[in-house]
Parts: C-alpha cells; sequence; structure tokens
C-alpha cells in the first residue's frame, strides 16, 4: 500500500520562505499550509501545482507516494 | 524530512467515527466531496428548521418552552466550530470572512424570525391563548409574572446587542487577519 509524503517543509525553507508568506502566495491561510507541511493535509492538483509554481519546483519533488515497508 | 500522512488528528477521530467519515459509503474522493457538501446543506437547513419548529411552537401555545427547540440549533453550531478548531482552522475567521449579501440575508432572516417569534409570544400574553390554541396548556413564562414589555424589551435589547457582538467579533478578526498579512515574513513557523 503507497503512503502519502510531503517534503513541503523542507523545499519552502530551501526557497528561504515563511508559511505565512507561502500562504499568501498560495492563496491559502497559514493553517492550511501547517497541516499541508504535517501531511495531516492532502492539498488538491491545483493548490499542489500553486505551490510548486511558488517554491520554483515541481509537484513531484513536494509530494509522493511510497511504498508502505 | 517527510511527514506521512497516516499521521491521525486523534481529537477529531472520534468525531469522524461518528460521521462515519472513513466509511465505505463515503464513496471515492469525488463522491465524498459531494456528500460532504451535501451534509453542510442539510447542516444550514437543519438549523433554519430548528428556528421554524420554535416560532410553529410559540404560535401553537408552548410559549417560552419553544425557546428550547432554537437553542437546539447551538447544538450543530458547536459540533462544527469544535471540529474546526481541534483541525486548527479559525472557524470565526473564516466567518469573518462572509459576503456582504450573506451576511445581510442572514441577518434580514434572523430579524424576521426573532420579530414573529416574539410577536407569538406576546400575542399569547397579553390574550391569554396562543394564536392557535393546540391544547398545549403550557405558561409563557415559565412559571415566573412577567410583563409583556419586559419580554419585548428584552428580545430588542438582546437582538441589538447579538448583532452588534458579532459586528465586533467580524471587524477584528479581519484587522487580525490584514495583520498577519502585512507581516507574513516575520511570522514564526509552526510544527
Amino acid at each position: 500500500m503507497d503512503v502519502q509524503t510531503s517534503n513541503l517543509k523542507h523545499v519552502r525553507k530551501a526557497a528561504g520562505l515563511t508559511q505565512a508568506q507561502l500562504a499568501q502566495r498560495t492563496g491559502v491561510s497559514r493553517q492550511t499550509i501547517i497541516a499541508t507541511e504535517r501531511g495531516d493535509y492532502a492539498p488538491s492538483v491545483y493548490l499542489a501545482l500553486r505551490i510548486a509554481r511558488s517554491l520554483e519546483t515541481t509537484v513531484e519533488e513536494i509530494f509522493s507516494l511510497q511504498e508502505e515497508s | 524530512m517527510n511527514n506521512s500522512s497516516d499521521r491521525k488528528n486523534r481529537s477529531n477521530e472520534l468525531a469522524d467515527k461518528i460521521a462515519g467519515f472513513n466509511d465505505p459509503s463515503m464513496g471515492d474522493e469525488r463522491e465524498r466531496d459531494v456528500i460532504l457538501r451535501a451534509y453542510t446543506l442539510g447542516a444550514v437547513v437543519s438549523t433554519y428548521v430548528f428556528f421554524a419548529l420554535g416560532l410553529i411552537f410559540a404560535v401553537l401555545g408552548a410559549g417560552l418552552w419553544s425557546a428550547f427547540i432554537i437553542l437546539g440549533s447551538i447544538v450543530t453550531s458547536s459540533a462544527i466550530s469544535g471540529y474546526c478548531k481541534r483541525e486548527n482552522v479559525d472557524f470565526a475567521m473564516s466567518m469573518a470572512r462572509v459576503s456582504a449579501k450573506r451576511l445581510i440575508v442572514g441577518n434580514i432572516a434572523g430579524a424576521v424570525f426573532a420579530i414573529v417569534w416574539v410577536s407569538a409570544i406576546v400575542f399569547h400574553m397579553s390574550e391569554g391563548h396562543p394564536l392557535i390554541d393546540a391544547g398545549m396548556g403550557a405558561s409563557t413564562t415559565l412559571g415566573a409574572a412577567t410583563s409583556t414589555y419586559a419580554i419585548v424589551i428584552g428580545a430588542t435589547v438582546g437582538f441589538i446587542a447579538t448583532i452588534t457582538l458579532m459586528t465586533f467579533s467580524r471587524i477584528r478578526k479581519i484587522k487580525q487577519a490584514r495583520a498577519e498579512a502585512a507581516a507574513a515574513a516575520d511570522i514564526e513557523d509552526e510544527d
């Protein structure tokens, strides 16, 4: 079974953005970014694309499916 | 560092079980989205149904006891705001962003309901019988002696106070959101 994982926090910090700044750029609340980083929330396809574009990377670099060990 | 999405928010796990959120009856992700939107509509409709039932019972002679039916609608809103709080969603902040049209319609509906409900109670008190006598035999005053004018004044003051408090709360939340937006670079990250 695949497990959804989020590398958002690492990618965001590498881009030098705070959670609040990323939230502003992507049009969501800071709490949504926090929940996405924690893995508590899986964003829609369009939000994931906006996040990736804001961080100048690809969706696959941030969100991935990994085989559950 | 990776965060796995199979980490559960324990505080809402019980709520999700009660709601059947992870039950197969919720369907796939598109079906679940539709069903959840349908449940939202149901929650809004049931709130107005509570109000209507309170009004009907006031007209039929339940007197001030009909207020308990109206207060039942608080259960729905408490469940909603409690769930949001446990998921770290500021429900009051979200509600503060309500569109002007929706706010006006809601306030007008509330005002009309309050006026009609108070009128039914006042009629019952002043005439000694309800608008439609269904034989409930209820006292309008829950056993205490209260003047008609006191009920009307109390209801008016209560309604104005509620609208005022809600307006101040909305303005405060909007100001808070603007301040957060202006200081986005300075707000510390949360883990």
